[in-house]
């Protein structure tokens, strides 16, 4: 019996997936929960992130920067340099990314968030939906905020 | 005996799986190429006011032929409309990293002309 959070990422993956295959963006879904997304940005360069979708929609996703191969979450060379958004803790800094708060990672810049209200934090907007965050990425790393550096 | 017989049977319905896996592989291509050859023939027969759109949206792709002198407000509009997308987010109209803005502008004013691909992302941000 599926959970909720695999039928939730099975049906918003669908959007994902169409958008990938005609963008020729990077996706490869690992399991059920988990995904490898790859993103362009504006300097020609690519930006991996493993997605872990655990709990979600209960809980917002954790949107992890990583390498090509998704081997490596730790290297801040996979990271990119820009906005609050892009946080030089290494982290996005969103409220529907589970890595941005401080209570469930040392790195995340809020403790002021309480992760159950996600949706109703008035920064997530409409960001309620794995391709609406993706998108989003993708704007950010394709916007002048993102400076074309990497923080390591 | 019986077990050979039982594998026999088996690799058959193996290689005729198979093959039409590969049938169904090639179907898929095929129309890929369709969809792509329709399409180039659409951006082919655009006038020379009008604008070619793939918007990749929340809840996928959305293309489609716009007069350049379509508002943004009204592409917008159009889109969540087709899409299906909730009328109480606000949404941004993004082209190259450039949030197309304001949005009482028209399309040839920012630029987009011919064919474009840009992005119907869901206001919100990082803090």
């Amino acid at each position: 019996m599926p959970t909720a959070a695999e039928l939730t990422v099975a049906e918003e993956l669908v959007a994902l997936r169409e958008i990938c295959s005609r963008r020729v963006w990077y996706l490869k879904e690992i399991d059920s929960l988990q995904f490898h997304l790859g993103l362009p940005a504006r300097d020609n360069s690519s930006f991996y992130l493993l997605v872990d979708c655990n709990c979600y929609p209960v809980q917002p996703p954790a949107w992890d920067w990583c390498d090509v191969g998704g081997a490596h979450r730790d290297r801040l060379s996979d990271r990119p340099r820009g906005s609050g958004f892009l946080h030089t803790n290494g982290v996005i800094c969103a409220p529907w990314n589970r890595l941005a708060y401080k209570s469930l990672d040392a790195r995340g810049p809020h403790a002021d968030w309480t992760i159950g209200d996600w949706q109703k934090n008035s920064y997530t907007g409409g960001c309620t939906t794995l391709p609406h965050m993706a998108l989003r990425v993708f704007v950010e790393l394709n916007s002048s905020r993102y400076t074309g550096q990497r923080l390591g | 005996m019986e077990d050979q017989e039982a594998l026999k049977q088996a690799e058959a319905h193996l290689d005729h799986a198979e093959t039409e896996f590969k049938a169904a592989e090639t179907a898929e291509h095929k129309a890929e190429h369709d969809v792509e050859v329709a399409l180039e023939e659409v951006r082919e027969a655009l006038k020379p006011h009008e604008v070619f759109l793939e918007i990749a949206t929340p809840k996928g792709l959305f293309e489609g032929v716009f007069d350049g002198k379509t508002k943004i407000s009204q592409v917008i509009e159009i889109v969540v409309e087709k899409k299906d997308l909730n009328k109480k987010d606000t949404f941004e109209l993004v082209h190259n990293g450039q949030v197309l803005q304001p949005i009482d502008r028209t399309l040839e004013s920012f630029g987009v002309k011919h064919k474009a691909k840009l992005e119907l992302v869901a206001t919100g941000s990082g803090v």
